[in-house]
């Protein structure tokens, strides 16, 4: 049973074409990446495994042989995906706190504990949600999310940017464990020193709305001399 | 999703009421001096009210509509300006319409309460709570009846206060109601009365308290204090297009008022209300408002503060689908060391709907160390329009005053965050939409929070989401 198939995938927005015809496969329990220059439409393909409703899509993805190409957005995260999207909104009038108790968690002293952990601010339970949030610390509130939620399939759109050198080696600490802890990723990145640096099994390379190979790790060399004119 | 809305929809096409309701006494339009003459024989009136009336359609007559806000298309010549009963009185429960019947079972109102507020059961001298009550305020020396009444009962008090507040000169729909009023409340506390509980209209169903002219007299003598609550959170479908009610408050030295509303008119309604409260030096006005109904309302809840005084604005309005509700307050300061407050939460949710603040504020020469905040924030939801007009002019220089808005947008990426992280669409705009509401809520007492959160769920319910 593979973790994820996207088959023959094609997604609109606003009747402009963004993705063709797109297949791929994920195995259970690997690093898998989306490569691509700007614009090429690797975020929407992020947020069509996630069903975002503004996408006009055609085309099958099942996530553990589970059919999920229409469903709610929310019903998709419940079975095990998470989605670390490329920019979080800040969301001042829902506290963290009772963000975290309605998703279920709320044993808050264990959870202020792994903010410190993360040094995300000592208040951010008060906050709104992302609040006041820098960048990075968006992107830190997003690990403290995988580490509740607990999720089989965590896809990372744009994880690294915003992120400092010490952070970044944080995340690949944590991409690590969590892997050997049986979870599956899908990284989307521009950055070639990050992507070196983790085990990754495949790399989809997206041009135009279409993934133009697939590939090994020997395609990070390429990119570094070529760019994406592969 | 629910079918209030659509209820509504198949009412316009049945015109349910039209074939039910066949009043006793009908004055329609074009208005004219004789007509006002009439509304005062009915109603038995002292010539001094029917001088009133008489000034105040001369006013009618000569001030323009407003020329500011929503689009208000009202033909003078076509309302009803009178009419006897006010309201329909179903004869059965059979016979509601089921939007009235679906609010109130969703309200959790017994049998007995939704007889009494559907207008089906008039015997309530003869519910234990309603007798008890009365025999409470007599006690005190505590009037509470309707204006109608009090203007032969009480025509010493009413003629000194009547139109001193809200003069007809306001604007044209003050002046509208004086020229017709009809129904409304009378409140008198004598010196040194402190009500514990607050008054409610429901307490006396049979005033005719929902007139399309309302008119509302509340008199606090010198250190009383006393709550009072108007409106019904059960939407009220109304048979007339226009509700021009007026509101006075007098609130004499070192008296306390507090003044509660929640509106929710049929989606028909155009709802121009003038409220205002005078405050003598070391008293304390507070008015709330929840706005939910109407087609547009127009509702600027003043105060006119003297020396040493509090006066308190609190504003909740929820426009959604094709309402617009324009609201807000105003302070006007006349004298030294007072304080003003106001806050304001706008919500328009969905694309034709628009939620308007509108604060106007006054710090009048002379009124030295008046402090003024001011705060207004708005939300919108599925594309409704939102805007905030706050006018501060300040003409004293020992003066503080701020003000303070913010604008939420409930877009997309929101609500995709939330989604994507496992949290159920309509939950998820409920948990903002309460999130931003909390502040002002906090400022309600414990009944009024009930109530409004029995009307928001139904509200947002209608409204397609929020399930």
């Amino acid at each position: 049973m593979k973790m994820l198939r996207v088959k023959n995938l094609s997604a609109k927005i606003e009747n402009k074409v963004i993705l063709k015809d797109i297949s791929f496969e994920i195995d259970k329990n690997s690093i898998s990446a989306i490569i691509g220059p700007n614009g090429s439409g690797k975020t929407i393909l992020a947020r069509c495994i996630l069903n975002d409703k503004l996408i006009e899509k055609s085309g099958k993805i099942f996530f553990e042989d589970i059919d999920i190409t229409n469903l709610e957005t929310d019903k998709i995260a419940k079975l095990g995906i998470y989605l670390s999207m490329q920019q979080q909104p800040e969301i001042e009038y829902i506290k963290t706190f009772q963000f975290l108790k309605y998703l279920g968690f709320k044993k808050l002293e264990e959870i202020k504990k792994i903010g410190e952990e993360l040094s995300l601010p000592k208040d951010f339970l008060e906050r709104g949600i992302n609040e006041r949030f820098s960048g990075g610390e968006k992107k830190k509130f997003e690990l403290l999310l995988i580490k509740l939620l607990n999720p089989k399939l965590i896809i990372f759109d744009e994880i690294d940017s915003g992120l400092d050198i010490q952070s970044i080696d944080y995340l690949i600490n944590f991409i690590e464990n969590e892997l050997r802890n049986g979870k599956t990723f899908l990284i989307i990145s521009h950055n070639v020193n990050f992507l070196e640096r983790m085990n990754i099994k495949k790399f989809f390379v997206l041009v135009n709305g279409e993934i133009k190979k697939e590939c090994n790790k020997e395609v990070l060399e390429i990119i570094k001399k070529n760019g994406f004119n592969i | 999703m629910v079918s209030i809305f659509k209820d509504i929809e198949k009412l316009k096409e049945k015109d349910w009421f039209s074939s039910n309701y066949i009043p006793e006494k009908i004055i329609k339009g074009p208005l004219d001096e004789e007509k006002i003459k009439e509304i005062s024989e009915i109603k038995n009136e002292p010539k001094w009210m029917l001088k009133k009336r008489l000034e105040g359609f001369r006013a009618f007559k000569k001030l323009p509509m407003p020329n500011f806000g929503p689009k208000i298309e009202i033909n003078f010549d076509e309302i009803n300006y009178f009419s006897s009963p006010l309201y329909p009185k179903p004869r059965s429960w059979d016979e509601l319409p089921s939007f009235i019947k679906e609010t109130f079972i969703k309200l959790g109102l017994s049998k007995k309460e939704i007889e009494i507020l559907a207008g089906i059961e008039f015997q309530f001298d003869s519910i234990p709570i309603f007798k008890k009550i009365r025999e409470k305020l007599e006690e005190f020396g505590i009037i509470f009846t309707s204006l109608d009444e009090a203007v032969i009962n009480y025509p010493k008090l009413v003629k000194k206060y009547f139109g001193k507040i809200v003069s007809p000169y306001e604007n044209k729909f003050a002046a509208l109601n004086t020229a017709v009023w009809s129904g409304g409340v009378f409140i008198y506390i004598p010196k040194d009365v402190k009500l514990e509980f607050p008054l409610h209209a429901y307490f006396r169903v049979n005033l005719e308290k929902m007139g399309q002219f309302e008119r509302t007299l509340i008199i606090a003598d010198e250190n009383s204090e006393v709550n009072y609550v108007e409106g019904c959170s059960a939407s009220i479908y109304s048979i007339a297009s226009l509700h021009a009610a007026v509101v006075e408050v007098i609130a004499k030295k070192g008296s306390k008022v507090k003044y509660y509303t929640i509106q929710n008119w049929s989606k028909n309604v155009y709802n121009l209300v003038t409220k205002r409260a005078y405050l003598e030096d070391y008293s304390k006005v507070q008015w709330t408002s929840i706005e939910l109904g109407s087609k547009v309302t127009m509702l600027y809840p003043s105060l006119i503060l003297n020396n040493n005084c509090l006066g308190e604005i609190y504003n909740l309005s929820i426009a959604h689908n094709n309402q617009h509700i324009d609201s807000g307050g105003k302070l006007i300061f006349n004298g030294k060391n007072s304080k003003g407050l106001i806050i304001s939460k706008g919500i328009a949710i969905g694309e034709n709907a628009k939620s308007t603040s509108r604060f106007d504020i006054f710090i009048n020469k002379n009124s030295e160390n008046s402090i003024v905040i001011s705060k207004c924030d708005s939300l919108s939801i599925d594309s409704g329009k939102v805007e905030t007009i706050p006018r501060i002019v300040v003409n004293e220089n020992k003066c503080y005053f701020n003000h303070e808005g913010k604008n939420e947008i409930i877009d997309n990426e929101k609500i995709f965050f939330l989604t994507s992280k496992g949290i159920n669409e309509n939950k998820a705009k409920e948990l903002i939409f309460f999130g931003f509401i909390d502040d002002i809520i906090n400022y309600l007492p414990d009944f009024f929070k009930l109530e409004l959160k029995k009307i928001l769920s139904i509200n947002l319910e209608e409204y397609g989401g929020f399930g």
